[in-house]
C-alpha cells in the first residue's frame, strides 16, 4: 500500500538545489540561488514573483536553452521522471524538447520567425520529433491551428499578417503540436491586451485539462495564478521563499514579501485609503545581500536575518516558508 | 510579384535617362576643343572650324542634347571615337564580355567566399576562427584592391610565376584579377554577415526553434540564415557597385581590354564620345545588377514581397 | 563616449590616426629630404640608415615622400568628408523637415547622382573638374554627399515625427529654430560615423584616382602616385610599391577601426 502510495505521489518534475550563473561584462550574475521545487503529475505549478527574480531562467534551465555563451547551470539537478535532465547529452535533450517538455514564450511579436510561414514553423516542430510526410505534418499542423481557433487555410501565411493574440495562440499551437506532458509558460498573456488575455488563458487551461499536461506557469499577475494554478511557489532573486498551495497561500500569505505583493493588489470590497507596495527595489544579481536577500526591504528584518542563510521551513504539511519570524508574520 | 518587378524596370528608364543627362552635361562643360585633339596642333582655324561642324559641336546644348539621346537609344549609336574615327559601339561590344567575365566572377567570388567566412565568424564567435577572419577582412576593407593586384603580382607572377599578370587569352589571366577585384567585396560581405547573424542569433525564434528541439546546425541554416542575409543582401547592392568601379582600375592595372579601360583611355585621352559611352553602359550594367538585388531581396523578405503580391491581407 | 574609449581597437585605431596627422603635419619639420630632390645616382637604394625606405626610380627618399604624401591623402580625405558632412546636414534636415515637393525633387537628383557607381561618378568629376588637390576633394565629395544626405534624411524624417517636435511646434517656435535646435543635435551621431566611414573611402579612392593618372599630380606626392610610378619596378625593387601602400593602408584601418568603434558606442543594441 505504501509503496504503491509512494510511486504514485512519486513527483513528476523535481529540481533541487539549481544554481545558474550569468556573465556579462566580466561580472557574475547570480540568477538562481538553490533552486528547489516538486511538480506532480497532472497539476499545474505557478511561479510568481517580480520580473527579473530569475524565473524565466529557471525554465529555460529545464530545457537547458540558455545562452551558451554567458550562462553557466553551476549546480543542482532537474529530475523529470527520475532522469537527472542536466546530465543528458546533447542530442537526448533535443528529442525531449518540444515533445515532452515545450515551452510557451512570452513575447509573441518576437517569438515567431518572420520569414517562414506560420504552418511551416507548426509543422516543423512535428517533423522533428516523428518520422512522418510533409502531407501529414502540414494537415496535422492545420489541425492544431483549428485547435487554438485560428482558420486552417492561413497555414500558408507569415507572423506579420497576425495580431498579437493570434500570433500568441500561434506559439502555442506550436508547442502543443506534439502533445507534450510538460508545458512552461512564460508569462503567455502579459504582452496581451487584457481583454485577449482572458481568451488566451482560458484557451491554454482547456486544452491542459484535454490533454492531461503537466504545467509550470510564468507570472507576475497573481490573477492569473488564482484562476490557473493548484500549486505557487514564489520567488525572489532567485530563491523560492514561499511555495505551497494556491488555497494555501491566498489564504496564509507567511513571508513578508508574499504579504507585501498581496498587500499591494487592490481589492474590490477593500476599504483602504492606498495600496501598499512593497519599498525598494530588488537586490543588485551581482551583488547579493548576506543572509536573507529580502532583509533590506522587509519591514520584519532584525540582524539575526543579516548572517547566515535562511533555511526553508515547513509551515502546514506542504506550505514552506523561507523566513525566520514566521510566528509573528501572521 | 510582376508588378513589383515592372514597377522596377519601368523605374530604370528615367533613372538612366537622367544619368546619360548628366553625363552628357558634365562633359559639355569640359574646357577643350575636341576638334584640336583630333587635328593636331598641325591644323589650321579653317580646319577645325570645319571639324567642330562636322562633329555637330556648333550646334546648341538642347540640340545636341537630344540628337545624341536620339542616337543612343534610337539607334544603339555611340558615336565616333575621336582618337581614330572608330564606331565606339562597336568597340564596347567587343570589349564587354571581358567586363562581364571579370564582373561576374568577383561578385560570385565576393559572396561564396565571404558569406560562409562571416556566418562561420558569427557562429563561433570570440574563437579563433572569429578573430582571424575579421582581421583578415579588416585587412581586406583598408586595402586599396590596385594594391593587392600589385602585391598578386609581385608574388604569383614575378616571384613565383605560376599565373600570368597581363592579358586575357584565357582563364588563368582572370585569376589574379578576380582575387584583386573582389577581396574588399568579400571582406566586407564577411563582416557584414557576421555582424547580421550575431543580432539574428540572438533573437527570441532563435530560442524558440531550439526550444522545439532543433539541433544547433539546423537553427542556424534553418532559421537564421535566412533573417541574417537580409541586411547581407541590402549591402551587396553598393559592394557590388563598388566592384564595378573597380573594374575599371583593374582592368588598366592587369591589361584586360574591357570598358573599364575603354572609359580611362577615353578619359586620359579627352576622346569624350568614348567616356559618355562608357559610363552609360557601365551605369546601365549597376542597374541590372541594383535590380536583382532588389529583387533578390523582396523574394528572401516576406513582409516586402506581401507589398507588393495580389494576396488580400488578413489581420486576426 | 566612455564607450568608445573602453573600446581598445577604436583607441588604438585614432592613437595610429593621430600619429600619423602629426607626421603629416611636420613633415617639412623631420623629413630629411625634400619630395622633389632628385638624385639619379643613388637611385634604388635599399632601405637604409641615410634613407629609411629607401629610393625610388629618381633617387628621391622614399620616406620624405611618404610623409608629404600623407598631407596629400589626409588633406583629401578630412576636407571632402567634412564638405560631405556639412552638405549632407543641411540637404538632408531640409528634404527631411519640409517634406513635400522639396524631398521630392531632392531624392529624385540624388536618385541620379547615386545610379552611378561610386568611382566612376568620380572619375566623371575628376575628367570634368580637371587634376589637382582641390579638384580632387570637390569630385569626391560629391559621392560621399549623396549616401550622408540620404541617411540624415531618414533621421530627420523619423524625429520629425516623434512627440517632443510637435510640442515645440505648438510652442510656436520657428522652423529653422526647431531644426537647429531639436533635429540636428540628434541625428548628428550616424552622421559622425559616416564622417569617419568617408573619409576612409575618401584617402581610397584618391589614392586610385592618382594611380590611374588623374586626381592629384606630380610633382605632389600621393600614395597612390606613388605606387603607379613605382609600378615598373617592383620585379628589381619591391619596396618601391611596398611602403606606399602600407601607409594606405594603415590610415584607413586606422579610419575603420574608429568608425567602427564610435557606431559601436552611438549604437545602444549593438552587441559585438
Amino acid at each position: 500500500m505504501a509503496n504503491e502510495k509512494a510511486i504514485m505521489d512519486a513527483p513528476f518534475l523535481e529540481v533541487r538545489d539549481l544554481v545558474v550563473e550569468y556573465t556579462s561584462d566580466e561580472e557574475v550574475i547570480h540568477a538562481l540561488n538553490g533552486i528547489s521545487f516538486v511538480l506532480r503529475k497532472g497539476r499545474t505549478l505557478g511561479l510568481a514573483g517580480e520580473t527579473g527574480a530569475g524565473k524565466t531562467t529557471i525554465a529555460k534551465s529545464i530545457l537547458r536553452i540558455l545562452p551558451e555563451r554567458s550562462a553557466f547551470i553551476k549546480g543542482g539537478e532537474v529530475l523529470l521522471e527520475g532522469q537527472d535532465l542536466l546530465k543528458l547529452s546533447e542530442d537526448k535533450m533535443q528529442k525531449l524538447r518540444g515533445e515532452k517538455i515545450a515551452m510557451i514564450f512570452q513575447d509573441p511579436m518576437t517569438a515567431l520567425n518572420p520569414v517562414l510561414t506560420v504552418g511551416k514553423q507548426i509543422a516543423e516542430a512535428i517533423k522533428l520529433h516523428y518520422n512522418i510526410r510533409k502531407k501529414e505534418a502540414k494537415e496535422q499542423a492545420i489541425q492544431m491551428l483549428e485547435m487554438v481557433g485560428i482558420n486552417g487555410e492561413r497555414f500558408g501565411d507569415y507572423p506579420h499578417q497576425f495580431s498579437g493574440g493570434m500570433k500568441q495562440r500561434v506559439v502555442i499551437a506550436m508547442a502543443l503540436a506534439c502533445r507534450p506532458e510538460l508545458i512552461l509558460a512564460d508569462e503567455p498573456t502579459t504582452a496581451l491586451d487584457v481583454t485577449i488575455q482572458m481568451q488566451v488563458l482560458d484557451m491554454i487551461r482547456r486544452l491542459r485539462d484535454e490533454l492531461n499536461t503537466s504545467m509550470i506557469l510564468i507570472t507576475h499577475d497573481f490573477g492569473v495564478v488564482a484562476e490557473v494554478c493548484d500549486d505557487v511557489a514564489v520567488v525572489y532573486a532567485g530563491e523560492i521563499i514561499e511555495s505551497g498551495s494556491v488555497e494555501e497561500i491566498f489564504d496564509n500569505p507567511s513571508h513578508p514579501y508574499t504579504q507585501g505583493l498581496f498587500g499591494s493588489i487592490p481589492r474590490i470590497g477593500m476599504d483602504i485609503e492606498r495600496l501598499s507596495p512593497i519599498s525598494g527595489l530588488p537586490p543588485n544579481p551581482v551583488n547579493l545581500p548576506k543572509g536573507c536577500y529580502f532583509s533590506p526591504r522587509c519591514p520584519k528584518a532584525t540582524d539575526e536575518c543579516k548572517g547566515d542563510p535562511i533555511a526553508m521551513v515547513e509551515l502546514t504539511p506542504g506550505h514552506f516558508c523561507r523566513c525566520c519570524h514566521i510566528e509573528e508574520g501572521r | 510579384m510582376w508588378r513589383y518587378i515592372l514597377k522596377r524596370l519601368l523605374w530604370m528608364i528615367p533613372v538612366l535617362l537622367g544619368v546619360t543627362w548628366l553625363i552628357f552635361t558634365l562633359l559639355y562643360f569640359v574646357p577643350g576643343d575636341p576638334a584640336y585633339t583630333i587635328l593636331g596642333p598641325t591644323a589650321t582655324e579653317g580646319d577645325l572650324q570645319a571639324m567642330r561642324e562636322t562633329l555637330g559641336l556648333t550646334d546648341g546644348y538642347f540640340t545636341r542634347l537630344f540628337r545624341y539621346l536620339g542616337d543612343v537609344i534610337l539607334r544603339f549609336d555611340f558615336g565616333k571615337s575621336y582618337v581614330g574615327g572608330t564606331s565606339v559601339t562597336a568597340e564596347i561590344m567587343s570589349r564587354l564580355p571581358n567586363t562581364l567575365i571579370l564582373c561576374l566572377g568577383c561578385m560570385l567570388l565576393s559572396v561564396i567566399v565571404g558569406i560562409p567566412l562571416g556566418i562561420n565568424a558569427a557562429v563561433h564567435q570570440g574563437g579563433l576562427w572569429d578573430s582571424g577572419s575579421m582581421l583578415i577582412a579588416l585587412a581586406g576593407v583598408s586595402m586599396p584592391p590596385f594594391w593587392v593586384g600589385l602585391l598578386l603580382v609581385l608574388v604569383f607572377s614575378l616571384r613565383l610565376g605560376w599565373l600570368p599578370s597581363v592579358g586575357y587569352a584565357g582563364i588563368t589571366y582572370f585569376i589574379l584579377p578576380w582575387i584583386s577585384n573582389s577581396f574588399q567585396g568579400l571582406a566586407l560581405q564577411a563582416r557584414q554577415t557576421r555582424s547580421g547573424m550575431l543580432e539574428v542569433l540572438s533573437s527570441d525564434y532563435i530560442t524558440t526553434a531550439r526550444a522545439k528541439g532543433m539541433s544547433k546546425r539546423q537553427v542556424i541554416f534553418g532559421h537564421a540564415l535566412p533573417n541574417a542575409l537580409i541586411p547581407v543582401i541590402t549591402v551587396a547592392g553598393t559592394s557590388l557597385g563598388n566592384m564595378l568601379g573597380g573594374t575599371v582600375v583593374i582592368e588598366s592595372l592587369f591589361a584586360i581590354p574591357g570598358v573599364g579601360s575603354y572609359m580611362i583611355t577615353g578619359v586620359n585621352g579627352r576622346d569624350y564620345p568614348v567616356v559618355m559611352a562608357s559610363v552609360i553602359i557601365l551605369a546601365l550594367l549597376f542597374a541590372i545588377i541594383m535590380l536583382l538585388v532588389d529583387l533578390l531581396y523582396a523574394a528572401v523578405d516576406p513582409r516586402i514581397k506581401a507589398q507588393y503580391s495580389a494576396k488580400r491581407r488578413v489581420r486576426g | 563616449m566612455k564607450r568608445l574609449f573602453k573600446n581598445k581597437s577604436a583607441m588604438a585605431g585614432l592613437i595610429v590616426l593621430v600619429v600619423i596627422i602629426l607626421l603629416s603635419l611636420l613633415a617639412p619639420i623631420i623629413a630629411p629630404y625634400g619630395y622633389a630632390d632628385i638624385d639619379i645616382p643613388n637611385m634604388f637604394s635599399s632601405p637604409s640608415g641615410q634613407h629609411l625606405f629607401g629610393t625610388d626610380h629618381m633617387g628621391r627618399d622614399i620616406f620624405s615622400r611618404i610623409l608629404y604624401g600623407g598631407r596629400a591623402s589626409l588633406q583629401i580625405g578630412i576636407l571632402s568628408s567634412l564638405t560631405a558632412l556639412v552638405g549632407a546636414l543641411i540637404i538632408g534636415s531640409v528634404a527631411g523637415y519640409f517634406g513635400g515637393t522639396t524631398d521630392n525633387i531632392m531624392m529624385r537628383i540624388l536618385d541620379v547622382i547615386q545610379a552611378m557607381p561610386g568611382f566612376l561618378l568620380s572619375v566623371t568629376l575628376s575628367a570634368v573638374l580637371g587634376n589637382g588637390l582641390y579638384q580632387t576633394i570637390v569630385a569626391l565629395s560629391i559621392g560621399n554627399l549623396a549616401t550622408s544626405a540620404r541617411i540624415m534624411r531618414g533621421s530627420v524624417m523619423t524625429i520629425r515625427k516623434s512627440e517632443y517636435i510637435d510640442a515645440a511646434t505648438a510652442d510656436n517656435t520657428n522652423r529653422f529654430d526647431i531644426i537647429r535646435k531639436h533635429i540636428l543635435p540628434n541625428a548628428f551621431s550616424p552622421m559622425i560615423v559616416q564622417a569617419t566611414m568617408g573619409c576612409a573611402r575618401a584617402i581610397l579612392t584618391a589614392a586610385t584616382l592618382s594611380f590611374i593618372g588623374l586626381g592629384v599630380q606630380p610633382p605632389t606626392p600621393e600614395w597612390g602616385a606613388m605606387l603607379s610610378e613605382g609600378r615598373s619596378y617592383i620585379r628589381d625593387y619591391p619596396y618601391i610599391i611596398t611602403v606606399p601602400g602600407i601607409a594606405i593602408m594603415l590610415t584607413v584601418l586606422a579610419l575603420n577601426l574608429l568608425g567602427d568603434g564610435l557606431r559601436d558606442a552611438l549604437d545602444p543594441k549593438q552587441k559585438r
